[in-house]
Formats: C-alpha cells, structure tokens, sequence
C-alpha cells in the first residue's frame, strides 16, 4: 500500500543517515571521558563545554575542544588532581540551543563547572542558566565582551581571554606615540565587538592626542565593500579597521583594488592578522597590515612553542587565539582547585560539590592562581576576574614560499581592561558603542 | 479518541522525563502553535507564507525590549508584543496579501529578511547581533521548567481550541473556499482580499503568542529568530505534520523541533538530515504524517454515477425563498422599464476589451429586463465568455459602461455585483473540489450574507443556510451526495451543482455559461428543466453551442462575432438570418 | 564630481556581480517556471571549487571552465532526481531545493571546512585601470563586461535560436510540443543545465570578489532572488536593468545614509513589490 510504503521509505532513510553519520567522527555531543584508571577513590568532576560545532566556526570550534582535551591529557587526564569527565555539547550557532544545551549540561548531565563559549551572543545566552544554577564559569572567548565587567555575572571569571576594548587601546596609544598618526578614521562591523575595539582605540588614540574624523560601520555580511572604501577620508594617517568572517577578505581585497593598500595604512584588531584570518588571504593584498593581537604561533616564547608543536603533532594544524582560550580555561580549572582545596581545607572526595555550589569563590579565586605559563603571555587576573596579559603589535609581511606571516613589531606588557587609564574614570564611561565616542 | 490520548500523554508524560527532553518539549508545545497559525494561512487558505516568523519574532522582541530596557511588567509586556504582531501582520497583509503564488511567498519572505535586518542593526533597542538577554519570567513559580510547561501547553491548547472553532466557522468555511477558487469566491459575492487580510492578521496574532511563549522560554532573544530558516521550518512542520488538518502541524512541530535539539546530540553533519527531511517529505508523505494514516472518515465514496435526472417525484419548485429574506439589503435603484412595464435589470453601453492587440470585445450595447431569457450565440473566439467577464467584473473594460440596476457598476468590484444581485456559471465548472457538495451550497449561499464573517459558531449551526442547501439540492435532485466530495462526483453533476451554487446566492440576473456543456441528452434536458423552472422573474443570459437547449430557453437571441455583436433578434428570426448561417457554417452552407 | 563617478561605477559594477549571480536562476523560474533555491548552493559549491582549482592551476579560464561544468553537472543531478516530476508544484520546488541547500552546503563543509576562501584577481584582471579620470579596479570592470556578455547571450539564445523558440513553447503548453515531435524532456534537461552553468559561472567570476563561505547559500539565494523579483520574474532584460539598479542604489545609498547600509539593498525591492509587484518588466 503506497502509505506503508511511504512510511517504511522514511524510516529507511533517516534510519541509513542516521548510521552513515554517526560513524563519522564522533558527534559534537559526545561525551569525552579523560579520566585515567587506577583513581577509583578519586571523585570525577564534570565539565560542560558549549560550542558551535556546526556552522561557520565549526573549524574553530573543534580547535578549542582539541585544546581543552589537550590540556587535560597532559596532566593525566586530571585537573585539579580529579579525573574529569568532559561533556562537549553543540549549540549550532544558534541561540535557541545554546539556551537548551547549557540548561542540559547543568540541569541534566549535573555539571560542576561550564566552561566556553566561543561566541559573542553565546555567552549573553547562558547568563540565565548560569547564574541561577551558580556553578563556576570559566569563560572562553566568548565573553570577551567588555560588558561581562559590569553584568551580574558573579561566577564567571574570564581568566582566559581579555575584554575587547583592552585588546586595542595599546594600539590606539601606539599610533599617536609611535607611528606618530593625528588622523584616523574607522571601519567597524556594526555589532558589540566592532564597537568595543574601535571605540578602544578611538579613546587611547584620542587621549593620546589623536583625532578620530570618520566612523563607518559595515553590517556582517557585507558583500561589496567598495562603497565603504569609497567612503573612506582620503586625508587620514590611517585606518582602523574590526571586521570578522568573510567580510575581511573582501574589505582587503577592495582596498587593494581601490589603490588604498599603498595610500593609506590600516590598523586593525586580532581579526585580520591572527592565524585563521591568515590563512585565508590569498595574494598580497593583506601585505602591510598592521595589526594587534594576544597570540601569534610565532612568538619567540618557550610557553608559545611548546604549545604550537604539541598541538601540530596532534592535529597537523597551527592553532590559534581559539584553542589557546580553551587551553587556558583548562589551566584555570586544573590551578584554581587545587588552590581552592588548600585554602577552604576541602577533603578531596567533597570537591566537585563543593565547586559547584561555590560559584562565585571559584571565580574569584582565578585571581590568585599562577597563570604565568599560559602559552601566549604570563596572565593575571584583576578584581573584576578579567584578564591582564601582554599583547603583541604584529605586521603581515609576504613569507618565502608565496604566503603571508606575521611578524612581531613589539610588545605590550601587562596590558589590564583599563589600559593607562583610571579604573573608577572609565567605568563611569558609558560602554564603548555606535555613538561613544563621537566622531572629533 | 486519538486526541484524548495525545492530551494525557502531554500532560502526563513531562512529570517523569529528565530536564533536557522537558526543554524540547517546552519548545515543541510553543512551535506547534507556530506552525497551526501557518497551517490557517497554507492549508486552510491556500496562502504559502515564509513570513510567518516576522510576527513571531516581534512579539518575542516586543517582550525581551519592553522587559530588559524599560522594565515593563509583563502585564504591560504580553498585551503590547501581540498588539505589535498584530499591527505588523497587518502591514504585512497590506503588502502582501493581494499578491498570490510565488509573489505572495517572496514577499512574505522579503518581509521577515527585512524585520530581521531591523533587529540585527538596530542594535540601540534590539542588542543588534548579540540579542538581548536576562528577560525575566512573569511569575516565580514559572522558573521552575515542569510549572512552565503547563502554562505553555495550556496556552497551547487553548490557541489550539480557537482555531479550531475557526475553522469549523462559517469564515473558516469561506477560507476553505478560497483556497480551492478564489475566482469562484469572488464572484459569489466574497470579498477575498477582506477575508486574506483578516486570516493573515488572525495567523500572525496566534504566531505572536507562540513567540511570546518562546522569549519567556529561552530567556533570550537574538535575530536569528526572524530568519530565513525559522519560516522554512515552520512550513516544514506544517507540510510533514500534514497540511490543513490542524493536528498535523502539532505533530509535525514534535518531529522537526524533536530531531533538531535532540538529534544534533548524537549526529554530526545533522544538517544532511535534515535536508534529507525535506525531500523525503515532499515525495513520499506529501500529504504529511496525518496523510499516511489511513483516513477513517471519508466522504461517501460510493457517489451516484447515473444520469443526472432529476428526480421527477419531487417538485421542482423554485427557490422558496424570496430575495431580500435571508436579511441583506440590497440596492436597486431602476430607472427604466420594457414594454410589458418589468424593470431594467442589466445594461451594457458600448463595452469593450482589449487585451494587448487582441480586441476580444468591441462595443456591445445590450439591455435586458426582469424575465428576459437571451441566448448569446457565436462561434468560438467571439467573445463571449469574455463578456459575461467583463459583466461579472473579472476584467475591466477598456471602454463602455455596465449598469446593473440602473446603477453603474463599471467599477464595482465583482463581490458587490453579486451581492447586488448578479450571478454567473462557469463554462469550465468551477466548485470547491476538496470541500463536500453542502458545503458548495452553503458557500454558495453565505456568499451574500454577513454571517459569513462569524467565527465562533460551527458552520453547520445556521439552520436557515442548511434549510437552503437543502430545498435547493433537492430541486435539483442532488441531495443524496451531499456529503460527496465534489471532486468525487460525475461530470453531470458538477454541472447540476455549478448552476445550484450560483443559484445559492439568490440572483435575479443570472449569467449560465454553457451550462449544457459536455452533457449527455438525458442530462441536457434536465438541465434545460432546471433552468426553465427558474422564477419568471429572473433576467437569464445563456451562452450556448447547444441550439436545442438555447432556444428552448431562450426567447431572444444576441449573435456575437469577433468581439462585436452581428445580429439580434427573436429565436426564428435569427435562425433565419442569412449572416448568422454563413458565419457558422460558411459560405458553402449558407 | 570624481566621487559620484566612482559611485556609480562602484554601483553599476557590482551590479554587473548581481545579474551574474541572479541570471540562472532568473532562467530557470522565467522559462520552465522553477524555484530552484538550491541556486544558491550552486554559488557555495562552485566558489570552493574556484579556490581549489585556481590554487592548483593558476589558470583563470580552466577555474572558471571547471566551475561551469560542475555547476551544469549539479544542476542535472538536481532536476533529473527532484525537480522533474514537480513542474507547477512552486511549493514542492522550493521545500525539495531547500532540502538540497542544506545538504550541498553540508558536503561544503565537510570538504572544505568552515572558513571562507577567496581568490585574488586573477594576474591581468588585477589592479585598476583608469575610465576617464578615475582610477577604478579592474575586476570590478571586467564582471561589467562579462555581464553584459552574458545578458546579451542569454537574449539571444532565447529570442533568435530554434532551442529557445521550442523552449518557449514547451512551457505554454507541452503536449502540443510533445505532440510536435519534441523531445521535451531533453529540452528541459538542456535549459536547466544551462542554469547551473550559469550558477557556476557565478562561483567562478564571484569568488575573488565574494568570495567562497559557509553563508552564501542563503546570502546569494536572496540577492539572486532579489534582482529577479525587481526586475520581474523571468525576464532576463529585467534582471539585467534590475541588477545594475539595485547596485547603483546600494552604492550610493550607503554613502549617503551609511546608518540605513543594511536596507540599502532592499529599497528597490520594497518599491517595486509595493508599486508594481510584477516587477520592471514582468509579465502581469
């Protein structure tokens, strides 16, 4: 009868779909149990990790769980001194999931500590059921957000990736004092992060002496940029640019065809000169970008190398500012319970629950960890949980087999959320956004 | 019942699943009724909208916006985010509704890309790119997920329930009709767009609630909830679930909402499954879920094949009842009279049509009074169908003028003529196929009266429209298969039904476009029976191939040739005219 | 004066890209009346073949040969297994091609990752070159060109060839054609492998300025959508004045109202279905 023919033919096929991707590898929710044997005293302490592993950034996504994993394979399989047990959960680039999974991951699978996001918007949506549940929060990069400073966020701590505008404040310093520009204008993509680092660096490049004369934003997904070249005040020192995704080859690419590239020097942030940006330019478009960023694979730093070369040898793959958040979430977790054991004199078999309903002191606690053999830079933490690192001003230059690298230019140490500027000043500042700062 | 089952299970079966299958059917219970509000715009209406998450998504935005930024209290909140889905649904009804097919689709499409733009940009009020978050719940008590899933799915049901009266109604009738004709519709005196635009603010009022639901649900709102890929979706829901049956949109809300959260759990490149989904539906469950199981009612199959006499036993009577007693006005003002003092009832000065450079009528001037019976004969391409178009207001005329009562109605769009008192039949019969004979009748009749805007009555309640259906299907023999499919019936009696229907709405000018048209002899006659036991009063204008059954009808006679007219006259005396003959025949027969 | 000459050639240059992109799939819905949404999927796959092909051969012409081809083949595949049994069955269509996007997109993916790829412009056609006083990239001309290759190509296969005649006639009423003698099942093949051809010309000439990214499918459907709509659904003289519109208004409206930069594109669209919803120069 065609009806049970048509049922049987829909339940073959998802049926066969189901089997042929299920051997593919491992699924984005599979749960990865690192735990080593021999520790059957020891209790496991559960970690979720939201990430988008379907989607645009699904590469990346995968980086950073390649990472985490990594990290806790070389402790043992431990962090902390506890065997974990890893659950990756995917939230598919969409908000929707991200809601449901994290509530799954705390609700359900009963995590101890949620780390991650990637994205921006992710972690905006996990706030809720984060705080409602308590448990800790060691914030990936999606909770770069300067907003996270001043949100009720109690048990997050983003110990492992730095604010926007701190990201190019440096930068906006370093074109006035250094490269000696007076006139700027701006290229942003219209959201949070585009407006967080150029308002960064129009501020310090404004303090510093600068005068910011045209602010242009390009909505994600742009796709001619020539309008927006057009655009650009031919009489400025430079430009700044934030751009992400797809939209940073196609503006590097009209502003070279534009004639700009020889004109007029861009800045930019992490975006258009970290690794995965690299790889995709072709050409010698992005040739000449200047660019500041908090990793670069080659940096001249032991902590650095080792971890380019281990993660190679995994992966075959050069990894990123991605993986090294992950990988420093997993250091913070593997430092701060020990610390937290000692300090609050826990037995070791009531760890995990007393991490969980101890949200907001494992948070603070990052603040007192040694972190200052985190691949990229030495790390503290300041009271507010953020991240103080050094950040390192690097050009593309053309390398000898036809690509392009970057190469270090200097160094920013000690870089905090604040820059040079006072802490009690700037939070009284509204958040960096479209309208703040104004145009000069 | 099934449904009773289905209730229990949903209200029994969250109590024992763990949190994160409650979460998917919390959002399984909000979609569904996403995908019923689409379901009253594509399977009851026959409109296919990709715009259906615009209205949901801005009661979302209207609740996260008042909630986060203003700290309205969700009293305020909820009554203003539907009252903004309904205003938005209504201007997109505005824009979109007298469009049809593919531009309809496109710009209900175009509609939700350019919400979804406002709400990735306008990043001041909507949080642009990162949406907002922390849209706190109305009550405590609704933090806990079990307390909320009773509160959606009672919201759920109740929504449910309405539609569900609403398309039982009279209107929801009417929207079934103009699903099947639109054409039909219009010219039995509905005001499809009217109707449209109502069902498409209705269906964005209901999208609203579901996304009001959803804000309070996931606590977090961001524009990808306005995008492509929400509509598509919901029209997924509705097309596995199974179109046009309201329950089928649930299920189907269970099975896309249910694999996409859980599924992704388990399978990598689930995108691959999904696009499988679709293809998978459209060819071997077009009709969706519900048109897999086995139909237990069907309408009775077993439909009368004999010739369409009518019943010789039965009295043909006319319609016994009188215009003007099922309570419509109507306006007539007449001016002039024929020579036995009837009055003027229909008059064409001069009308014309062009299409592009085909003149397809060319100044015909006709009058006809209370009681005139005229044929209009002519060969193929003379234009007569097109004429009785242009009557009915079909087409425009490019020149000339149509008084229908001594009143001008050039302009008058084809609803009111009927309304007026003006009907036609098709050449090519045109009835509601996927809706039963009574209901034909009914739409005939409802057609011209205000009761059929009523929304929460069942049709089948207005006893006077069913006393109607009946005396008017028993003149014509036909109420046996009254719960036939039309689709199901003989060719002989659609043609008996075309003529009922257009009866239905009570005419006194009446337009029979062949109606004899592919009839066999037996059927012939009882239709030329029927017609001949019109009321007397009725202005009747036949177009015929048949001479037998035009000149037993008719007295008078208008011959048309190429758009324009080429003789008038009594039945003898054209049948005698030498022009007529060689047109017809050519000149070798003449 | 120099600045308005550059925004209209910006404009009418990348409206040059946007007849490109819409062209297949303005003739696939013009002529045989099919929503293929996969079109866009069409872009995704043949611009990450574009990036492989120019990577390892360097040639330009075989990218953007290879391109075609695989656009043709794709689209085959496409009608031949979903699209052929659903003539005027809109809705199918596009639930059937949706289906498709998904999966194609998938495949991309999975071969090529999740990051986007360009090309630069290839040797000759890099740089820029100077129209009267203005010094204007050389690309962006070149895709000018090309798309007025195209449009003029496209009219004529369809107006003056016996192909396009049959094809015509086919649509309007195909059992007449049947009972002529045409094969019209191979005509339909025909006519909507030109399509993908179109689509994957559209990968080839679009990559060094799009680009190939996990997006496109959804971002050139609209576009494509987009010009066909304006310019009047089918008509291949439509798309191409709607396409060099559309640009012009997106590249002088961002200029002038850079906050409304999003709606810029959409303007024409919203005046058109409002005004005159066949569009420019659609059929009623």
């Amino acid at each position: 009868m065609a009806t049970k023919r048509g049922l049987l033919a829909i339940l073959l096929a998802f049926g066969l779909l189901a089997a042929a991707c299920s051997s593919d590898d491992g699924g984005g929710g599979s749960t990865g149990s690192a735990g080593s044997t021999g520790d059957e005293n020891l209790p496991t302490l559960k970690i979720g990790i939201p990430l988008p592993f379907t989607g645009v950034v699904a590469e990346s996504a995968e980086e950073m769980r390649q990472t985490f994993e990594m990290y806790v394979e070389e402790h043992d399989g431990k962090l902390g001194g506890l065997p974990v047990e890893l659950t990756f959960e995917d939230t598919e680039t969409d908000a929707e999931l991200v809601v449901t999974k994290t509530r799954k991951l705390i609700n359900e699978d009963q995590v101890d500590i949620i780390s991650g996001p990637m994205l921006a918007f992710e972690g905006l949506a996990m706030i809720d059921s984060v705080n409602k549940a308590g448990i800790p929060w060691v914030g990936q990069t999606g909770v770069a957000a300067d907003d996270y400073t001043r949100l009720d966020t109690p048990t997050l701590t983003s110990a492992a990736k730095h604010t926007a505008s701190q990201e190019t404040m440096p930068l906006g310093t370093y074109a006035y004092d250094e490269l000696g520009y007076r006139k700027i204008a701006t290229l942003g993509q219209d959201y949070s992060w585009g407006y967080q680092t150029v308002g960064g660096f129009q501020y310090a490049f404004e303090a510093a002496g600068g005068d910011v004369v045209q602010k242009l934003w390009s909505p994600i997904g742009t796709e001619d940029y020539g309008p927006f070249v057009n655009q650009i005040d031919q009489d400025v020192d430079a430009v700044y640019v934030t751009l992400i995704g797809a939209d940073i080859p196609r503006f590097v690419q009209a502003y070279s065809d534009f004639g700009l590239k020889d004109k007029i020097p861009m800045l930019t942030s992490e975006d258009l000169v970290a690794q995965d940006a690299i790889r995709f330019y072709t050409g010698d478009a992005a040739v000449g970008l200047t660019g500041i960023t908090p990793f670069t694979a080659n940096l001249d730093r032991p902590e650095m190398q080792t971890f380019v070369q281990a993660y190679q040898d995994r992966t075959g793959n050069t990894p990123t500012f991605w993986g090294e958040s992950a990988y420093v979430a997993a250091m913070v977790i593997d430092r701060t319970i020990p610390y937290l054991q000692e300090q609050n004199d826990i037995a070791v078999a009531d760890l995990p629950e007393w991490i969980k309903t101890h949200g907001e002191e494992f948070a603070d606690a990052s603040q007192e960890i040694d972190l200052s053999d985190a691949p990229s830079s030495s790390i503290t933490v300041d009271e507010y949980n953020r991240q103080v690192r050094d950040f390192y001003i690097v050009q593309l230059v053309a390398d000898d087999s036809g690509g392009i690298t970057d190469q270090l230019v200097t160094t920013e140490p000690e870089v905090s959320q604040f820059w040079t500027f006072d802490p009690t000043e700037f939070m009284a500042n509204p958040l960096f956004s479209k309208q703040y700062p104004p145009v000069s | 019942m099934l449904f009773v089952g289905v209730l229990i299970a949903a209200a029994v079966v969250p109590q024992f699943v763990g949190p994160f299958m409650l979460s998917i059917l919390v959002l399984i219970v909000i979609f569904a009724v996403l995908a019923m509000s689409l379901d009253l715009l594509m399977g009851y209406t026959g409109m296919e909208s990709l715009g259906q998450a615009a209205f949901f998504g801005i009661a979302g935005y209207t609740v996260a916006i008042l909630t986060t930024r203003y700290e309205v209290g969700w009293q305020l909140a909820i009554p203003i985010a539907l009252v903004a889905s309904v205003a938005t649904a209504a201007i997109g009804a505005a824009l979109a509704v007298r469009l049809t097919g593919v531009f309809f689709l496109v710009m209900t499409l175009v509609f939700a890309q350019v919400l979804w733009g406002l709400a990735e940009n306008w990043g001041q009020v909507t949080g642009g790119h990162l949406g907002l978050h922390g849209i706190t719940r109305p009550f405590d008590a609704l933090d806990t997920d079990l307390t909320f899933y009773y509160v959606a799915l009672g919201v759920c049901l109740v929504s449910g329930l309405v539609m569900y009266r609403l398309v039982r109604s009279p209107f929801g009738l009417t929207l079934r009709g103009i699903k099947d004709s639109d054409l039909r519709m219009r010219t039995s005196g509905y005001n499809v767009w009217l109707h449209r635009f109502i069902v498409f603010v209705i269906a964005g009022l209901f999208a609203g609630i579901a996304g009001v639901l959803y804000t309070y649900s996931t606590q977090f709102i961001s524009p990808t909830i306005l995008g492509v890929e929400t509509s598509f979706e919901a029209m997924l829901m509705v097309i596995v679930g199974g179109a046009g049956t309201l329950t089928g949109p649930v299920i189907g809300a269970a099975v896309v909402t249910g694999l996409r959260n859980y599924l992704s759990v388990y399978l990598d490149n689930w995108l691959i499954v999904l696009g499988l989904a679709y293809i998978v539906t459209v060819f071997f469950a077009p009709r969706g879920i519900l048109g897999l199981v086995p139909r237990r009612w069907r309408a009775a199959s077993a439909v009368g094949q004999e010739p369409a006499v009518a019943d010789p036993s039965l009295d043909v009577q006319p319609s016994p009842a009188p215009s003007g007693s099922m309570g419509r006005g109507r306006d007539r003002s007449t001016t002039a009279q024929d020579g036995q003092g009837a009055a003027e009832t229909l008059r064409l000065e001069g009308i014309g049509k062009t299409f592009g450079r085909v003149r397809a009528v060319h100044d015909v001037s006709l009058t006809a009074f209370a009681g005139t019976r005229r044929a209009i004969l002519g060969p193929n391409g003379a234009g007569k169908t097109t004429l009785f178009n242009l009557i009915t207001g079909v087409h425009k005329p490019s020149h000339g003028s149509i008084h229908l009562f001594g009143r001008n109605v050039t302009s008058v769009p084809s609803h009111a003529r009927t309304r007026m008192g003006l009907s036609r039949t098709y050449q090519i019969t045109n009835l509601f196929p996927s809706l039963t004979v009574m209901n034909n009748v009914r739409l005939g009749i409802l057609g011209v009266q205000r009761q059929k805007y009523v929304m929460y009555l069942p049709a089948t309640s207005l006893d006077r429209v069913t006393e109607r259906c009946r005396s008017l299907l028993e003149m014509a023999g036909l109420w046996d298969e009254r719960d036939a499919l039309v689709g199901n019936l003989s060719y002989g009696h659609q043609r008996q039904l075309e003529l009922i229907v257009t009866l239905a709405s009570d005419p006194q000018v009446l337009l029979l476009d062949e109606p004899a048209a592919g009839l066999s002899l037996g059927e012939s006659k009882a239709m030329v029976e029927l017609i001949k036991a019109l009321d007397p009063h009725l202005t009747v204008l036949i177009i015929e191939h048949d001479m037998d059954v035009a000149f037993e009808v008719a007295s008078e006679v208008t011959v048309m040739h190429l758009g324009e007219i080429l003789a008038e006259g009594t039945a003898e005396e054209i049948r005698a005219n030498e022009t007529v003959r060689e047109v017809y025949f050519g000149q070798a027969y003449a | 004066m120099e600045e308005w000459a550059i925004r209209i050639l910006t404009g009418v240059t990348y409206g040059g890209l946007l007849f490109i992109l819409a062209s297949g799939f303005t003739l696939g819905l013009g002529i045989m009346k099919i929503i293929n949404i996969a079109h866009g999927a069409i872009y995704l796959l043949t611009a990450y073949v574009a990036w492989t092909v120019f990577q390892d051969t360097g040639s330009f012409l075989l990218t953007i040969i290879v391109c075609c081809v695989v656009g043709g083949v794709l689209a085959l595949a496409l009608y031949a297994g979903l699209l052929q049994r659903l003539h005027d069955q809109p809705l199918r269509q596009i639930l059937v091609t949706m289906g498709a996007t998904l999966i194609i997109a998938e495949f991309g993916v999975i071969w090529w990752g999740g990051y986007p790829r360009t090309l630069p412009p290839p040797g000759s056609l890099a740089g820029a070159m100077s129209v009267g006083v203005v010094s204007f990239p050389t690309y962006r001309l070149f895709l000018l060109v090309a798309a007025i290759v195209v449009a003029i190509l496209l009219s004529l296969l369809l107006e003056r060839t016996r192909v396009g005649a049959l094809v015509r006639a086919s649509v309007d009423d195909e059992e007449m054609a049947r009972g002529m003698g045409v094969n019209v099942g191979r005509l339909y093949l025909f006519v909507f492998a030109i399509t993908g051809v179109l689509g994957g010309l559209a990968g080839g000439l679009g990559a060094p300025f799009l680009g190939a990214f996990q997006g496109a499918q959804f971002e050139v459907l609209l576009l494509a959508l987009l010009v066909s709509v304006v310019g009047g659904l089918g008509s291949i003289k439509g798309a191409f004045v709607a396409a060099l519109l559309i640009g012009v208004i997106d590249s002088v409206g961002k200029s002038i109202f850079p906050d409304l930069a999003y709606f810029t594109l959409f303007v024409p669209l919203i005046l058109v279905l409002a005004i005159r919803p066949t569009g420019l120069f659609g059929k009623a």
